[in-house]
Parts: C-alpha cells; sequence; structure tokens
C-alpha cells in the first residue's frame, strides 16, 4: 500500500506491535527559558503521539518526534513545506479528501475527523517479518489566536487499529448475530408445522405465520391466552387444565383438540411443547409445535368403519360357507345312501366327480374317481353310450333309457356281460353353463331276464 | 370339522380387526372396551379356543400362538394406558410393536394352514 500523506510511515521499530509507549522517547525537560521554566518546543516534540502543526494555508511549522519517525521524513525536509508538498497524496482522491478536512477546520474552526485508512507496517525480521495490518485516523484540531482567528490547523494521526478491529469484530457478530436470527425466524416460518413459543407463566408470546394463517387471527388476537378462544368449545377446558399442568410441573405437553381453522371449520391437531432451561434449570421458554392430523384420524375411523364391516361379511360368509357346507354333506350322504346307482359326470370329458357305492358295485375293480368315462368303461364307446352323453351335454335334454342294454365288463374276467338298466342322464349347469351330468339309475337285468324267460316260455310251440 | 383357508381367513380378518381398534384408540377415535385386550373375549382368541384347538390343539404353532397372542394384547393395554396419560406420540409409535407381534402370528398362521393343507 502507498504512504498517504500526512499519515504515518512504515518505522517497524517505533510502532512494532511491542507497543507505542514503551518506545517512546523519554521525555527530557529542557533547560528553563528566560520566562518559562519549561522548554516547550522541546516539550511538544516529546509528546507520546504523532502531531503534525501547520498553519492555516498548510504550510508546516513543526511535528513531533513520533511523527517523525513515522512519517519516514526528517523534520528538516518537511518544515517550511506545505502538507501537500512535503507527504504528495498517492491519488487526487486522497489528496482531495485532506484538503477538505482542512477547508473544514477553517470554515467552521472545529475538530475534523477523517475516514479511517488502512497503513500496514512492516513487521521488524525477529517478528516474523512481513506487515502487520494496521488502520489509521487523522484529525484536523483548529489552534486559533488571541482574536479568534485560526492560526494554526494541528493534525494529529492515532492508531486506532485496536479500536477499528473492535468496531469490525462487533459488526461482523452483529451481522452473525443477525443471520443466526434470521435463519431461526426463517425456519419457523417456513416449516410444515404451526409453531409458538410462551414465556415460563405459561402467556403465548409468538406465533408464527402458519399458525396464523391458519387461525386467520392476527399475532395481537393471539398472545398470552387469547388462543384458547380459536379452541373448539368442547375441547378448552381439558386443553387449558393440561397445558396449565405442564407450566407447572414443567412436564412435556402433548394434548390433541380441534383447533378453530381461518374459514370455521374445526381440525384436530396434535399439540407438542417442550420447556427450554436456563444452566440453573429453571424453564425460561416453551417452544410448542402442532400438526393438523385431521386427515390421518379421519383415515384412522374409516379404516376402522371398513374393518369392522369387512369382519361382519366375513362372519356371514363363513356362516354361509359352513351352512351350504353343511347341506352339501346332507346332500352327499343322501346320494351315497339312495338305493340307486348314482354318479355325476362333470364337464364335457364326463370325468367321475362322485360315485355312490350302490354304482360302484357295477365295477369293483376299477377306479372311477378323477377319471372319464371313456377311459375306464372303454367298451361303452362302441355301444354308444358316449354318444349320448356328449348329445345330453350340450343340448340339456334329458335321456330316459328303459331297460337299455349295455355290455359291460362287471369283474377282472376281460368277459362282457349284458346287462340291462333304466337311467337318466341329466345335464346341470352352474352358472347358466352346462356343468356335467347326473346319472341315476336301476339295474333291471334280472328282471329284463326274467320276462324275456316268460316270453320264451309264451312263444314256445304248443302254447 | 377340519379347517380350512376359509377359516384361516377368518383369523386373519380378526387380527386386522383388532389392529384398527387399536389404533382407533390410540386415536382417539373411540374409547378402549376392557374386552379388546382379554384372551377370552378377543376375536382372535375366541377363534383360537372354538376352531382351532377342537381340530388342532396338540400343534406347538397353537400354542405359540396363544402365547404371542397374550403378549400382543398386554402390550395394547400398556400402550392405551401410555395413551390415556398423555403419551400421544410415544403410545403410537409403540404400535410398531404390534405389527411385529401381529406379524409373528401371521406366521405361525400360515405355517399352521400350511400343515393342515398337506395333512
Amino acid at each position: 500500500m502507498a504512504q498517504p500523506p500526512g499519515s504515518p510511515a512504515a518505522v517497524p521499530y517505533f510502532y512494532s506491535s511491542s507497543g507505542f509507549a514503551n518506545r517512546q522517547p523519554a521525555f527530557m525537560p529542557a533547560p528553563p527559558a528566560s520566562d518559562s521554566p519549561v522548554d516547550y518546543q522541546r516539550l511538544f516534540r516529546s509528546l507520546p503521539d504523532n502531531f503534525l502543526l501547520m498553519k492555516h494555508d498548510a504550510t508546516i511549522v513543526d511535528n513531533t518526534d513520533g511523527h517523525v519517525a513515522v512519517s519516514l521524513k526528517s523534520r528538516e525536509e518537511a518544515v517550511g513545506r506545505t502538507l501537500f508538498e512535503a507527504y504528495p497524496s498517492t491519488d487526487q482522491n486522497q489528496g482531495d479528501i485532506i484538503a477538505a478536512s482542512h477547508e473544514h477546520v477553517r470554515q467552521h474552526l472545529e475538530p475534523h475527523a477523517m475516514p479511517v485508512i488502512r497503513y500496514d507496517l512492516a513487521r521488524p525480521a525477529e517478528q516474523g517479518g512481513g506487515f502487520e495490518e494496521m488502520y489509521w485516523q487523522a484529525t484536523h484540531y483548529p489552534l486559533l489566536d488571541e482574536q479568534g482567528q485560526l492560526e494554526y490547523i494541528l493534525q494529529r494521526t492515532q492508531n486506532i487499529t485496536e479500536q477499528y478491529r473492535a468496531a469490525q469484530e462487533a459488526a461482523r457478530a452483529q451481522v452473525a448475530l443477525a443471520e443466526s436470527q434470521d435463519r431461526i425466524r426463517f425456519v419457523l416460518e417456513n416449516l410444515p408445522v404451526l409453531i409458538w413459543t410462551a414465556t415460563a407463566g405459561g402467556d403465548r408470546d409468538f406465533f408464527n405465520s402458519r399458525w396464523l394463517a391458519f387461525t386467520g387471527r392476527t399475532a395481537e388476537e393471539q398472545m398470552g391466552e387469547q388462543w384458547s378462544t380459536s379452541i373448539h368449545p368442547d375441547d378448552r377446558e381439558r386443553v387449558l387444565a393440561s397445558w396449565k399442568k405442564s407450566v407447572a410441573s414443567g412436564e412435556l405437553y402433548q394434548v390433541e383438540y380441534r383447533l378453530r381453522r381461518h374459514d370455521g371449520q374445526y381440525r384436530w391437531i396434535l399439540v407438542r411443547a417442550t420447556p427450554r432451561r436456563d444452566a440453573q434449570g429453571t424453564i425460561n421458554l416453551w417452544v410448542g409445535g402442532a400438526t393438523d392430523i385431521h386427515e390421518q384420524r379421519q383415515m384412522v375411523q374409516e379404516l376402522l368403519s371398513a374393518n369392522e364391516t369387512q369382519a361382519v361379511l366375513a362372519e356371514q360368509a363363513y356362516q354361509l360357507y359352513q351352512k351350504a357346507e353343511n347341506q352339501r354333506e346332507t346332500f352327499q350322504s343322501l346320494l351315497l345312501q339312495a338305493p340307486a346307482m348314482i354318479c355325476i359326470l362333470r364337464g364335457a370329458e364326463h370325468r367321475y366327480e362322485f360315485v355312490n357305492p350302490n354304482y360302484q358295485q357295477l365295477f369293483p375293480h376299477r377306479e372311477l374317481l378323477g377319471h372319464t368315462v371313456e377311459e375306464v368303461l372303454p367298451e361303452v364307446k362302441d355301444q354308444g353310450i358316449i354318444g349320448i352323453l356328449d348329445k345330453v351335454y350340450q343340448t340339456g335334454e334329458t335321456f330316459h333309457g328303459d331297460e337299455m342294454k349295455m355290455q359291460l365288463e362287471r369283474d377282472a374276467s376281460k368277459a362282457l356281460k349284458d346287462s340291462y338298466f333304466n337311467f337318466v342322464y341329466q345335464q346341470f349347469r352352474e352358472n347358466d353353463e352346462p356343468a356335467g351330468i347326473m346319472v341315476f339309475a336301476f339295474e333291471v337285468t334280472e328282471f329284463v331276464h326274467a320276462r324275456q324267460a316268460l316270453e320264451r316260455l309264451d312263444n314256445a310251440p304248443g302254447n | 370339522m377340519a379347517l380350512t383357508s376359509f377359516d384361516f381367513q377368518q383369523a386373519r380378518v380378526k387380527q386386522v380387526l383388532f389392529k384398527s381398534r387399536l389404533r382407533s384408540v390410540l386415536y382417539g377415535v373411540r374409547e378402549a372396551e376392557p374386552a379388546l385386550f382379554s384372551l377370552a373375549h378377543n376375536p382372535l382368541g375366541q377363534w383360537l379356543q372354538t376352531s382351532v384347538k377342537p381340530a388342532l390343539g396338540g400343534q406347538p404353532e397353537v400354542r405359540e400362538i396363544e402365547r404371542v397372542l397374550q403378549q400382543m394384547l398386554s402390550k395394547g393395554q400398556d400402550l392405551v394406558t401410555s395413551y390415556t396419560r398423555g403419551h400421544i406420540e410415544e403410545s403410537r409409535a409403540g404400535l410398531d410393536q404390534i405389527n411385529t407381534f401381529a406379524e409373528h402370528i401371521e406366521t405361525l398362521l400360515h405355517r399352521l394352514e400350511q400343515g393342515t393343507a398337506a395333512a
């Protein structure tokens, strides 16, 4: 950094960080003058500060040793010249600021402080070298003659690094504090939660904008205990009692209640508040947060209704199922015990689904259930039986067999025996579709044989 | 009568209903009925008693279901007590444990059902 005019220059042995006072040349009293016991010029030059004395036109008259030291210019080189000649400005702006300050002093006859400037001083090599950041302030004071006219301008240049740094630090701390507060406020305002704070005594003293927007009230209308006017009348007493209990005991506050929304609708909210304690454990703040649980609560209610309905329906279905199952068992046992041959053939392939013992006796050596008629009774195919079954299944027309003859293998002998049956093939339907055929038969072989024997007797020659 | 998948379906419906009833108490939708936490009066407990035990009483799973169900019921009772004392969020958080019990019961029911189907 260039040296500004009138400001101290780098003289490390003088302005080093070890301090100003210690390096101050010792005050040596001058031999008394004729009219005074004090040598004031020497006293002036020894003053522990940086003074530069100028005439009102800025011509330098004298300066202190301190000023000589920091300005890096001998007194002889400076005295008699103007400030601007002795210590040229680095730029026009700097010079203008000094000239303006002088002008202020001339016009108003009052001290004028110039803006703080930064001017770094070289650090002694034994302290690590380099430059030390320093701040300075020059003030111009008017010195008046006996008539009150401006006689001199006294420039005092102070090292204000400490104060400057302290001020900077305070400003930074202030900015950081403001930023931190702004941040907290932003968080409080923008969380999707209704937030409030209360004093240790339980009076609400802050509501975030979500709370205010929700209730449609101003902060003033909610402060203290006024917030409770937004509680549903049926819940108010309970809620306030719970809050007072927590305030008195310091216990966590948790409560659910209906809060009136700006549109007049009451919404269920869940509120939770925690006390903040100081180092001594004394509560100094309550912070509370509320969430709208209305939908959640409604959903729980709806789910309960749905589940209860489902349970009732399931119970009814179960009862019906048991009833149907009982009936099925009843019918099955009736069919099983019926004194007729009964079977149920399922599907277009006529697969045995049910066979009663009377029917099974026809084919004691064959496994019928689960097989088709064609698989287990191959001998009936050529006798047209499969064709009849197909027709019944397709048309739904019941077939009545009357003393119908079939040749069946009724044991494991491979021999086919003539057998006569009275029977019915009847289609049954499920879901309005053909599902199978029920066979209901009586064997009439013996009856037919007896009748045939009678007929033979009747037709015998000689009758 | 032998147990069918229909019976196990019933048990599952009863289990869901229990959870739903407990949740509705913890959300302040419904007051708790004392019978909700009694093994003798709980629908699932009754089902165990009247349907399962006569058919499968000897199975270790049946005893285990009864034990876990008892734990689930007493946990449910604790949660309701906690709720009525104002520990709202804590009691709701406890529903997690109810789910763990319910899943355990479901696993046992499934095992029983598989065993029934295989028999």
